[in-house]
């Protein structure tokens, strides 16, 4: 009786959180130029529709690209900052929390605003640079979080003993610390890159007429006319993460292999 | 010497990227604040000092877009945490496969833009959505009911987004409690509805504290629930901002809301510090 009623109530529950991106991405399925949920006749006319049209694949291609270097660039920042933060005492350490985790807190209109005239002035608008490093700012407190929680966990005394059989901190940090650290490194990174290709708020300040990412085109597609191409979009955009993220964990398993047998060896 | 340089270099990359984007800007958009708008092209005019936009924004209904939008914040935080507490105590009782399928689940509208979101629950909920067309498909109603542009539309469109977190963030304090707790509680003859109120409510209430403070927090910017399935009066800071410096141009009069709306953010991840201090003075003793 109990486990029968806690069933229904959780799988209502998952229905009602699935429902509005079901229905929104079975759109991308319908053969009417309306935007209909399909209901027996399901076509790929709209995907060939998005494969044709310029603006919509040159966008997305200038998303994949922001995504992965405002990715690598927010990784690269903040695994030492985590490192840093959880084995060395530096002063000042709860303010410098609180400085990192501010992307979390203000709202990225403000963020997006508040950076405009500031890059104008640095001449910077208009150009990739700008978005890419208002995204890594943006990735950065979820890398941070994530990478801090996993070295916390790792004991310090591997990186001692290292350390005094006579590696470098360096040689210590590549040889012992990275292999361990590799798991988060890849989840924080897919989610470092699904919060990139998806911004909208930031994006639409910073990259303007010249830069359209698809957030943007979808964004200014809703506010007019939307068509099913939206939908397209966002499944596409849905796919290429699954795929990339399943590509990333095979690629992680070989290296950890490898990894095992040289410390057998 | 060495040691000493190491830390440094490894925070201080970091550290300036976040001055760059976010702390300069900050600080830019005070000096913003108290310029004039210009005529013509261009954000500001330089050296005209004067409190003339925080003048113009409280004269007209600038205090009653900070209330609205203050009990906007505080009602989502609200239904998020009671709907989110539920759902993560419903979680703790699955086997290991059900777990993983409900955080799939909750983490897939995460991996999606928030857009297609609310394109969906444009969808759902329009005057032409499968809530309608059912309902008079089975002859319950006759005209379309207004589900959409109102209120309450925007009130779930925000819900929709804030949920993943909350549930996510209660079940890992959740599962932090120690299972013997309740155990030993149940041993002394406590029923179900003692052990919630005098076990897990109490253990969690930290947790429930921090996420509700970020939850106003989130929902204090909330700008696409309101503009896509509110009407004109649920207008929010973050409309309001969005209207002034991309439709009309005027930008120091949006960075004037933009101090507004970071001052009253801060203001609510301070106050409810305040219950906690107290409890905790109260411990010591």
């Amino acid at each position: 009786m109990k486990t029968t009623l806690i069933a229904v109530l959780l799988l209502s529950t998952l229905v009602l959180i699935i429902l509005p991106i079901a229905t929104s991405l079975s759109i991308a399925f319908t053969p009417d130029s309306f935007l209909t949920i399909p209901t027996n006749n399901w076509t790929l006319k709209w995907f060939y529709d998005f494969c044709n049209q310029s603006r919509w694949t040159e966008s997305f291609i200038r998303s994949l690209i922001m995504a992965t270097l405002s990715t690598f660039l927010g990784l690269t920042l903040g695994m030492p900052m985590a490192y840093a933060m959880t084995r060395f005492n530096i002063p000042l350490k709860k303010l410098i929390n609180g400085t990192i985790l501010l992307p979390l807190i203000i709202p990225p209109i403000i963020l997006g605003m508040g950076a405009l005239p500031l890059f104008y002035e640095m001449r910077l608008n208009g150009t990739k640079t700008e978005v890419v490093l208002m995204h890594s700012c943006l990735i950065l407190p979820i890398i941070y979080l994530i990478l801090k929680n996993k070295i916390q966990n790792i004991n310090p005394e591997i990186e001692n003993v290292a350390m005094g059989l006579g590696a470098g901190i360096f040689e210590t940090l590549w040889f012992i610390t990275l292999p361990l650290l590799y798991p988060a490194i890849v989840i924080s990174g897919i989610c470092g890159f699904a919060i990139s290709i998806n911004e909208t708020m930031v994006t639409l300040f910073m990259a303007g007429p010249t830069n359209e990412t698809i957030a943007t085109m979808t964004w200014s597609q809703l506010k007019e006319a939307p068509t099913p191409l939206i939908a397209v979009a966002s499944f596409i955009n849905l796919i290429t993460i699954l795929i990339g993220s399943v590509a990333i964990k095979f690629a992680s398993l070989t290296f950890s292999s490898n990894n095992n047998q040289t410390k057998r060896i | 010497m060495n040691k000493i340089i190491i830390p440094y270099i490894f925070i201080i990359p970091a550290l300036s990227l976040i001055t760059l984007t976010i702390i300069t800007p900050l600080f830019l958009m005070i000096r913003v604040s108290l310029l004039k708008p210009p005529e013509g092209t261009g954000f500001y005019i330089p050296d005209t000092f004067s409190l003339h936009n925080y003048q113009s924004v409280f004269d007209t209904y600038g205090v009653s877009i900070l209330i609205d939008t203050t009990f906007f914040a505080l009602e989502v935080s609200l239904f998020s945490i009671l709907f989110g507490f539920g759902f993560a105590i419903l979680m703790q009782e699955l086997s290991n496969f059900l777990r993983i399928i409900c955080f799939i689940c909750l983490l897939l509208p995460k991996f999606i833009s928030p857009l297609i979101v609310f394109f969906g629950l444009q969808r759902l909920l329009g005057n032409y959505g499968i809530i309608n067309e059912s309902l008079i498909t089975t002859h319950l109603i006759n005209e379309p009911l207004d589900l959409i542009r109102n209120h309450f539309s925007a009130l779930i469109g925000e819900i929709y987004l804030t949920i993943p977190f909350v549930t996510l963030f209660l079940f890992s304090q959740l599962n932090s409690i120690n299972k013997e707790t309740y155990n030993a509680a149940k041993g002394l003859g406590a029923n179900n509805y003692q052990v919630f109120r005098k076990i897990t409510l109490p253990m969690c209430y930290p947790g429930i504290i921090i996420i509700w403070q970020l939850s106003i927090a989130w929902n204090l910017g909330s700008f696409l629930g309101p503009l896509f399935l509110g009407n004109p009066s649920n207008t929010t800071i973050s409309c309001e901002i969005y209207h002034q410096a991309f439709e009309i141009g005027n930008w120091p009069l949006a960075s004037t809301w933009g101090v507004l709306m970071t001052a009253t953010i801060m203001m609510f991840l301070w106050l409810p510090k305040l219950p906690i201090s107290f409890m905790f003075k109260d411990d010591s003793k």
